[in-house]
Parts: C-alpha cells; sequence; structure tokens
C-alpha cells in the first residue's frame, strides 16, 4: 500500500489531474452555451412560426357575390320608399338603414356633431337640475343625464336618419328645414357617379340649387368649381336627375328664394 | 347666464346656415358610356367593306374586355355621319361619355382608317389619328388603333397589344408520354402560335421585361459515360427562347435544376430553384457570369418566386411554418425583411405581384380544388379576398401588365375520367371576362407579355 498523502508525485499529479479535468469541464460548459445559444435562436424561430398560424379562415364568398349582397341590401329600402304616396315624403325611409361602408358623409357627422351641442346644452341643463339635488341623493348621481349620454353616445354610434326629434340640423333644433335638407343627399347619391379616373382625383365641386314648391329643380349653378369641367358635368347632371321629396310651404318658400349649396362630395 | 349662451349657440346656428353645404357624399364608380360608332365608308369595294366591318368588331370587342370600366352600347343614331359631322350635343343628352367615330377609304392596295374620339361631357375631341390598315394584319392594326384611343381616355396603356404565353398538351400522341410545348397567342385567345417543337415537355414559362425572351424549363435527355456505356439520364434544363430570333438557347444545364424561374426586373438576372443543398432554395443568377447568390436560406423548401418591377420585393413560396405559406422579403440580401403574408389555408400556391407591387394573387386550396384570392403585399389579413367560386379548379394566376385582369388556369371535369383545363381571364375583382383557350388540349402557366411604353 502507497502512502498517498505523504506521496509528493501523487499530490504534483492529482493537481495536474485537477486542473486538466476543471479545464474540460469548462470548455464543456462554453461549448454547450454557445451551442445552446444557437439552439435557442432556432427554437425563437420555431415558435413564432407556429404562434401566428390559424388567426382568420379563408374568406367565404366571392368579391363578386359580396357585391351582389351590398346590391341587395341598398335596394331594400328603395322599394319600400316607392311604396310610399310622394305627397308623405318620410324622412325616416328617405335614407337607406344600409350605408356603403365608403359612405362618409360629412353632413351626417356634422349632424351629429350639432347633436352633440344641443343635447350637451340640454344634459347640461339637466346637469344643473341634478345639481341641486346631489347632496341629498349621493347614491345615484347622475341617473338620468347618464342616460342622456349613453343614448347621445349609441346616437352617435349611428348613420342611420334617426327621427324627427333627435334629426336636428344647424337652423335649429327640430326645424323642419333641417329636416328636409339631410334628405337631399340620400336622393341625390344613386345618381352621383364618377368614371375611375375622376374618382381617384379627389376633386370638390359645390352647387347651389334652387327648387320649386313641389320639389321639381328650378335652377342650378357651380358655385364652386373643381377645376376639371368633367367633374362639375357630372355632379349637375346628378342633380338634374334627382327626383326631390317635394317640400312644405315655407321649406319651399326658402328653397325658391335662397336655395342651398350642395357639396360634392363635401 | 345660461340663456345668453343658449342665444350664443342659436346666434351661430343661424349664421352657420346661411351658408350651410349640404355634403352629398363620395360618389360612386360608374361605367363610361361608349359609343364605337361604324365607320363611313368612302368609295369602298364590297371586300374593303367587310374589312372596314371587322376592323370596329376588333376594337369593340377589345374595349369589352374593360366592362368594368365601360359600357359599350350601340349607337342610338345608326347610319349618321358621325365622323364628318359629330353632334356632341345630343350625345350629351343622351348620357353618353366617350364616342369614337371612323371614316374608312382606301388608299393604295391597302385602307386608310381615320379614328376620332370625342369626351362627350366635356365637349373635347381627345384623339384623332389615322392609320394604314392591310387586311393581312388586321388585328395587330385593330389593337394598336384600340389602344391609342385606350390611351387618350384613361391615360394609361391597355393590355390590346399584349400577349399571353402558355404551355399545352395538345400534341401529345402516346397517353403516357405527354409531351407540353410552349404557345403564344393574343390577349384575346386569337392567333395562337406553337413556339417550340421540341416533342418534350415545357414547363412553367417567364416573358423578360423587355418581352424579347422566354425562359422556361425543359425535360431534356443528357447523355452520360457510365461504366463504358452511355446511358440517357433525364434531367430539367432552363432554356431561353429568343422572340426575335426565334432561337433557343440553354441558360443552365447542371443536374438538379428545377423549374419556376423568373427573370428579375431588370433582366439581367434571374431568380430559380435550386434542390442541390438537400432542401430547395431560391438562387439568384446573373445571365452573363453565371454567377450565383443565395436568396433564401432556410432549410425548408422555398419555392416560385414572383418578384414586382421595382425589384425591391420578392413573394415566394415555403414550408417552413409546416405547411405550403406565402412570404415576401427583400430579394438584395439573404432573407431580408422576411414577412409571412399567409396563414391560412390548407395548401397555397403561385403567389404573384401585380404590377404596381401593391397586390398579390394566389391560389389556395379549398375542399377539394384551387380557387383564386388576392391580398395585399403588406399581408393585410382584412385585405383578403376571394376571387373564384364554382368554377372548377382554378390555378396558376397572373396580373396583366395593367394590373386588371388576371389569367388562370381552370380545370373542369368533362366526364369521369376525363378533364378540361383552359386558360380565363378575369377582372381583378373576379368577374370572369371569358374563356381563351378551347379544345386545345390541357393548357398551363398562362404569363402574360409586358406591354412597353
Amino acid at each position: 500500500m502507497v502512502d498517498v498523502e505523504n506521496n509528493p508525485s501523487f499530490t504534483k499529479k492529482f493537481l495536474i489531474t485537477f486542473a486538466a479535468h476543471a479545464g474540460l469541464l469548462l470548455l464543456a460548459a462554453t461549448v454547450g452555451k454557445v451551442v445552446g445559444t444557437i439552439w435557442k435562436t432556432n427554437d425563437i424561430e420555431i415558435i413564432r412560426s407556429a404562434v401566428r398560424v390559424d388567426v382568420v379562415g379563408m374568406p367565404k364568398y366571392t368579391v363578386q357575390e359580396l357585391k351582389e349582397m351590398e346590391k341587395n341590401a341598398v335596394q331594400m329600402p328603395k322599394e319600400a320608399d316607392a311604396v310610399k304616396s310622394p305627397d308623405k315624403v318620410d324622412q325616416k325611409t328617405e335614407t337607406p338603414d344600409v350605408i356603403n361602408k365608403n359612405d362618409l358623409v360629412v353632413q351626417e357627422a356634422a349632424k351629429e356633431k350639432e347633436k352633440k351641442k344641443t343635447n350637451f346644452l340640454s344634459s347640461l341643463s339637466d346637469y344643473a337640475k341634478k345639481d341641486v339635488k346631489k347632496d341629498t341623493q349621493k347614491g345615484k348621481v347622475t341617473g338620468e343625464s347618464s342616460e342622456n349620454i349613453k343614448a347621445l353616445v349609441l346616437e352617435g354610434n349611428r348613420l342611420s336618419q334617426g327621427n324627427a326629434l333627435t334629426g336636428d340640423y344647424a337652423d335649429g333644433p327640430g326645424s323642419e328645414f333641417g329636416n328636409y335638407v339631410q334628405t337631399l343627399p340620400g336622393a341625390i347619391r344613386p345618381f352621383w357617379r364618377l368614371p375611375d379616373y375622376l374618382l381617384k382625383k379627389e376633386l370638390r365641386c359645390r352647387i347651389r340649387i334652387y327648387l320649386n314648391s313641389n320639389g321639381s329643380l328650378m335652377k342650378s349653378e357651380v358655385v364652386e368649381s373643381s377645376g376639371e369641367p368633367e367633374f362639375d358635368e357630372r355632379a349637375l347632371r346628378a342633380v338634374k336627375q334627382t327626383n326631390f321629396p317635394k317640400p312644405s310651404e315655407a321649406v319651399g318658400q326658402r328653397l325658391t328664394s335662397s336655395g342651398i349649396i350642395l357639396g360634392f362630395p363635401l | 347666464m345660461k340663456k345668453l349662451i343658449a342665444l350664443l349657440f342659436i346666434i351661430s346656428f343661424s349664421a352657420y346656415a346661411q351658408d350651410a353645404v349640404i355634403a352629398v357624399g363620395k360618389a360612386e364608380q360608374d361605367k363610361d358610356k361608349l359609343v364605337i360608332d361604324d365607320p363611313e365608308m368612302k368609295g369602298l369595294s364590297a371586300e374593303q367593306k367587310a374589312t372596314a366591318t371587322e376592323l370596329t368588331e376588333i376594337l369593340r370587342n377589345d374595349f369589352a374586355f374593360y366592362r368594368h370600366k365601360f359600357e359599350t352600347i350601340d349607337y342610338f343614331d345608326k347610319g349618321k355621319n358621325s365622323y364628318s359631322s359629330p353632334e356632341l350635343p345630343k350625345w350629351k343628352e343622351n348620357g353618353l361619355t366617350y364616342f369614337i367615330a371612323s371614316e374608312v377609304s382606301p388608299k393604295g392596295p391597302s385602307l386608310e382608317a381615320k379614328y376620332k374620339a370625342y369626351s362627350v361631357l366635356t365637349g373635347r375631341e381627345i384623339f384623332s389619328a389615322s392609320f394604314k390598315v392591310n387586311n393581312d394584319i388586321l388585328r395587330n392594326s385593330a389593337h394598336s388603333i384600340a389602344d391609342s384611343i385606350y390611351r387618350a381616355m384613361t391615360g394609361k396603356p391597355s393590355i390590346f397589344t399584349s400577349k399571353i404565353i402558355f404551355v399545352s398538351d395538345r400534341t401529345t400522341v402516346n397517353k403516357h408520354e405527354i409531351l407540353k410545348e410552349l404557345y403564344i397567342m393574343d390577349f384575346d385567345g386569337r392567333r395562337v402560335e406553337k413556339l417550340t417543337n421540341f416533342n418534350s415537355v415545357v414547363i412553367s414559362p417567364s416573358v423578360s421585361p423587355d418581352n424579347s425572351k422566354i425562359m422556361f424549363s425543359l425535360i431534356s435527355n443528357h447523355k452520360e459515360m457510365s461504366r463504358n456505356r452511355v446511358r440517357t439520364i433525364k434531367n430539367i434544363d432552363l432554356k431561353m427562347f429568343d422572340l426575335h430570333s426565334k432561337k433557343i438557347s440553354t441558360v443552365s444545364s447542371k443536374p438538379g435544376i428545377n423549374s419556376g424561374a423568373i427573370f428579375s426586373s431588370r433582366g439581367d438576372s434571374i431568380y430559380l430553384t435550386l434542390s442541390f443543398g438537400g432542401n430547395a432554395d431560391i438562387y439568384e443568377m446573373d445571365l452573363g457570369s453565371e454567377k450565383m447568390k443565395k436568396v433564401t436560406t432556410h432549410y425548408g423548401d422555398d419555392v416560385d418566386p414572383s418578384v414586382t418591377r421595382d425589384g425591391n420585393l420578392m413573394a415566394f413560396l415555403s414550408n417552413r411554418p409546416g405547411r405550403a405559406h406565402i412570404y415576401t422579403m427583400d430579394p438584395s440580401a439573404p432573407e431580408k425583411d422576411l414577412k409571412r403574408i399567409s396563414f391560412v389555408g390548407q395548401f397555397n400556391a403561385t403567389p404573384r405581384f401585380s404590377p404596381d407591387g401593391k397586390d398579390i394573387v394566389f391560389s389556395s386550396w379549398v375542399d377539394n380544388g384551387f380557387d383564386l384570392y388576392r391580398i395585399d403585399a403588406q399581408g393585410n389579413q382584412n385585405n383578403m379576398y376571394r376571387l373564384t367560386k364554382n368554377n372548377g379548379s382554378n390555378e396558376e394566376p397572373a396580373f396583366s401588365p395593367d394590373g386588371e385582369f388576371i389569367v388562370f388556369t381552370s380545370k373542369k371535369m368533362v366526364t369521369k375520367n376525363k378533364a378540361s383545363q383552359d386558360v380565363f381571364i378575369m377582372n381583378r375583382e373576379g368577374e370572369i371576362i371569358g374563356q381563351l383557350t378551347n379544345n386545345f388540349g390541357r393548357c398551363f402557366s398562362p404569363q402574360w407579355t409586358n406591354v412597353l411604353k
């Protein structure tokens, strides 16, 4: 048996072996780390590809089918119109309920704005009333006014006509004139068509129209030209082809004397 | 105070009402009403009259392809001399947008056709030119007249002078040894011409940007010496057909070359798929030096490249996510700006860019056949549109040079064991314009030639 502890050559050899092993271990760790990083990047890539699969399905309907559906949806309210007698033109049915996704009508937006202003005023006054009671009824703070605001928000999301009470126009709350002119875009739009190249140019023209008391077109004039004669001409033609609804006597008088300006498109 | 505010509101309202503008809203796209009137014929023989009539018919047929833009209608005053005495106010009254009038008279052995086009709404004459028309090149003349008028009307080139190349197996004699050759025809399916006589199989042709060359793959026989015996090995070689000299040259005959080579936007290099590395990758090869550059490096298979006209974007098909899906990337460096475009569909194939590089049309396996879809090049999934349905299996789409049409093949079962496969054309909204080939064997890989400005 060799005395291990007191053998200097053993200690020396032991140290060398130890150093060698430590070195090997370190090397293995480093190599492992490097290999690991490479492996990891590959892993990430695979996960990325796998996670992003199957978000939506392939579209079922063709473009042609969708167009057909849209056409049918828009045509339906028009048919309903035709049934009604021309004397009783109902503003609610004048604008189709289904509105094309591209139909960005600023007039509607402006109307909503006005509505917000007036409604805001009324909700303000409501709020003022509520203020008095507020101290006594701390539990239900904004009962009615929050209802109002909710209704207001709901109406803001809607592009359809609404009813006579909420469909304000710039002329003041529930104005007859306001209600009448709001029906004009819907009446004109079926005839307001442009060829492809003019659509892309994003032009604008404005036309003032004067109507007879029976709603027929008395006069139309370009008050602001687009600079492109064909564009103006198309807008004028749309106005001329439109069958305007019969206005009431007061509205008719105003349309005969001062007319109204139509913006194509704004 | 409240009253004062209310008063102010009312005042501002009434002031506003004075010059209130009622916004009518955005206009719908309208089809232009177009009349191509019968020509006034001056001193023509019966035969020449027939030529003049045919000329007009070709023009009408050409414009009918753009039916999403033009509604070609008959002239209500047939027989009136619309060329010598145009009646613009009357045309305007009848809602016409464009009017094309013509006069044909003899000039030596050929005919002289004078054309005038009017924009009726503005009352302007937008086109006036005279053309020499020969009976033997009647269709050529008619298409170029139609193209000139279309350019005057829209400011853009038409497809009327373009051609479509395709592959057909109609020369096959033996069912077990299918032969496919290369053909070229007018955009309207007329004047089909056979370009190759290999008695072999031509695969996936591609047209150079200047229309002078067609590149395609060909299954050819390579002779090889092995163990002192000559062996014949089938190999897919890359060939180039010069349309002017009608000469065919070999671009590359290295073993392992696959089909699917396309020209780069400049035409001096090609993108092709090579599979010698074990998996298919896309390479760019310089046509002069034959130097290769790897474009995709992933271990998945990358095939079927398509590049935009500016050369900045490449779409290709890759199975790296597990199934065949569409990717885009910048082909200037390997895997640069890689982006996945398609996420659904069992199997997507043949992504092809529109000329403006904004859209990609591709085929996707649905139920039991392929149908065509269009998506924007950014891969916005909301802008994916289905184009075909219930029209057999629709594959291999390619955009027209003006981006308005898509040519594709449609396979339909004729009987239980027999299927027809023909070339069809539709507009980019999926409205089928017509069938270009009929009873012409099975047709494959239609490609549109470019329109040179």
